[in-house]
């Protein structure tokens, strides 16, 4: 029984080579609408796990407070509702919580203008504390970050990324120069480690100074752009820690019964669920498009295996005179069907990589990640349009009537 | 010749065959109340003009076709009463080796590979089929032709591996449609020698011809004449 159909599966893809171009054509569609759907998922994928990465760095038992302002409430000129007295309350109230530490940009008019020798960028400038570097794991390459001192005596000093070090020409080893950041000068400490581009965000490009020094530095008294971070020591108390936070900010904003908060409470989980959820609609939207496409390239070789079985009505004629079992017709339709739709699987997958690479270095995106599960699934995918395109042309071929195949004239 | 009519088995036992074609408009009555009976072992030639059902007649006893009324008995097993559609693709391929006239090769297919098909069908274990084909194409000859595709031999050529593909699975009855109708001369000579070969092996041949001078070749000529023996 296996012996047949091993015979079967070799005069199948006899046949398949014997019309070589015909077979390339026909299994073109799918394997231009695979190639496309590992393209588009692997991309996405890439994205994703760039960023789950950084989240992960972020640390899993990590804590964000962000202001929340509706748009009534901007054009009242309330841009912000955290305050540097908020960072206090905690640090004094919450016990079980570690580097806790607040962020702010700091803005000129407009944006924050970084100056040396002549030269002035535009770049992200923002005040933090020493815990900072523990926060996001990201420690300084040359010189030192800031420190408790350099917070509580308002020193003008600054930590630079490696693109400022570029854009504004300092030398190899920036530290104990000066530069201006909005007409103050500023002494350069040391130089943030390098990590590139994520979701189009250079995080090199940045200044990070003392938090109270970027107070005094703001026109705003309340940044919009103000939030908090802290580390909970016992995940098991997150919850508790979160309600007890939520609690001391609503009383310090003396918010009463009923009014909404005026500021986030979020995690690093619900960052990351809210993203992967993006992403995952994404990819099944963008998946099902090119679902589509495989159908269309289903009946491309439909078509051709119709227009296959009618040209070779004499042949399959004389294989039924000489008592081929139909069993073994039909399942040899099918099977070239079935390995038409692969070769297109197989071609797709190959051109889906090389298009996601080419994406990827053309779009500066991160490095795609091709998953196992969307091969497989292209796999299956197209032995399923192969069966399911393949059974009425097979159907076909198996049914023919001896002597009507051998009157047939092509 | 060493048959012997007395000794011999009926093979093929053809008892008032009717067969109509019926395309809905017009019934055309091909073959009329036909008895026939053909013994293992026998050489028969077929003859008649062109539409007195030779073809029919052939179709009928290789199975490919089945009569309108009367009884078919191949080696004394009643066809149409104990065959469906897919165990008369069975008979034929065990017992019925077809010679056509325009040869019908696999085009895409070496003369061995040809030759190999029904070994195929059949399950011939895989590793067997290779020397069971070679030995059938050397006894018509072709030996050194194994790789050759049928485009690139010359018609006796290809119907000498025609008749190698019909040897190969020893078949208890060889079927030829006007098996010289396409060859010259010469090559039709060679096929003839080739039959009389077989038929002094034991093999049981039935020959349909229009040529009086490939009938002479057999041991009974039978003639055919709308629809009936004459």
């Amino acid at each position: 029984m296996t012996a047949m159909y091993m015979d079967t599966l070799f005069t199948a893809v006899r046949s398949i080579n014997a019309y070589a171009l015909r077979s390339l054509l026909s299994s073109l569609g799918i394997a231009v609408s695979v190639g496309a759907m590992i393209a588009v998922v692997s991309v996405i994928q890439g994205f994703s796990s760039k960023v789950s990465g950084q989240f992960e760095g972020f640390g899993a038992n990590s804590l964000t407070i962000q202001p929340v302002f509706d748009y009534q409430a901007q054009l009242r000129g309330k841009y912000a509702t955290l305050r540097a007295s908020d960072l206090d309350i905690i640090r004094d109230n919450v016990q079980g919580i570690d580097a806790i530490t607040p962020e702010i940009t700091v803005v000129g008019r407009y944006s924050a203008q970084a100056g040396y020798q002549g030269k002035v960028i535009n770049t992200d400038v923002r005040g933090t504390t020493a815990t900072w570097k523990e926060l996001f794991l990201r420690y300084p390459d040359k010189g030192r970050f800031i420190t408790t001192a350099d917070d509580a005596y308002r020193r003008k000093v600054a930590v630079v990324g490696h693109q400022v070090v570029k854009d504004l020409a300092l030398p190899d080893d920036p530290t104990g120069e000066y530069l201006q950041i909005e007409n103050e000068w500023f002494r350069i400490i040391g130089v943030l480690d390098k990590r590139g581009k994520n979701l189009g965000m250079n995080q090199d490009d940045l200044i990070l100074i003392p938090f109270n020094t970027a107070i005094s530095l703001t026109e705003f008294e309340i940044s919009p752009s103000f939030w908090f971070q802290m580390q909970v020591l016992d995940m098991e108390k997150m919850q508790a820690v979160q309600q007890r936070i939520r609690m001391l900010l609503r009383k310090n904003h003396g918010l009463k019964k009923g009014e909404e908060d005026d500021f986030e409470i979020l995690t690093a989980d619900q960052f990351m669920d809210s993203f992967k959820s993006i992403t995952q609609t994404i990819t099944i939207v963008l998946g099902g498009i090119v679902s589509i496409s495989m159908i269309v390239g289903g009946i491309g070789i439909m078509n051709t295996m119709i227009m296959s079985v009618t040209e070779r009505t004499r042949e399959i004629g004389i294989a039924k005179a000489l008592g081929a079992p139909r069993k073994m017709l039909l399942l040899q339709f099918l099977l070239e069907a079935v390995i038409l739709s692969l070769y297109g699987g197989v071609t797709g997958i190959a051109l889906g990589y090389v298009l996601s690479e080419l994406i990827a270095f053309f779009a500066q995106f991160p490095s795609p990640v091709i998953p196992v599960w969307i091969v497989l699934f292209s796999m299956g995918f197209s032995v399923v349009i192969g069966v399911l395109f393949g059974f009425t042309p097979a159907f076909k071929a198996a049914n023919l009537e001896p002597i009507d195949a051998l009157k047939f004239q092509s | 010749m060493g048959f012997d009519i007395t000794r011999a088995l009926p093979l093929v036992q053809l008892q008032h065959i009717d067969k109509v074609y019926d395309n809905g408009e017009i019934a055309q009555k091909v073959l009329d109340d036909l008895s026939l009976t053909v013994y293992q072992g026998e050489y028969v030639s077929m003859v008649g003009p062109s539409g007195s059902g030779k073809s029919t007649l052939m179709n009928l006893i290789g199975c490919l076709d089945r009569a309108s009324g009367g009884a078919y008995r191949f080696k004394g097993t009643d066809v149409y009463q104990a065959y469906s559609q897919e165990q008369l693709s069975d008979m034929r391929l065990r017992f019925i080796g077809f010679i056509f006239q325009n040869y019908s090769l696999f085009p895409k297919l070496s003369a061995l590979e040809n030759v190999m098909t029904p070994l195929m069908y059949n399950q011939t274990p895989r590793g067997a089929r290779k020397a069971i084909a070679m030995e059938a194409l050397e006894r018509v000859g072709l030996g050194d032709k194994a790789r050759n595709l049928p485009c690139q031999l010359s018609g006796g050529q290809q119907q000498r591996v025609a008749i190698a593909r019909a040897l190969v699975k020893k078949p208890e009855l060889i079927l030829a449609d006007e098996p010289t109708g396409n060859l010259d001369s010469e090559n039709s000579a060679m096929i003839l020698e080739l039959f009389e070969q077989l038929h002094k092996d034991g093999n049981s041949l039935i020959v349909i011809t229009h040529e009086d001078q490939v009938a002479r070749h057999s041991q009974r000529m039978i003639t055919l004449q709308d629809g009936r023996v004459v």
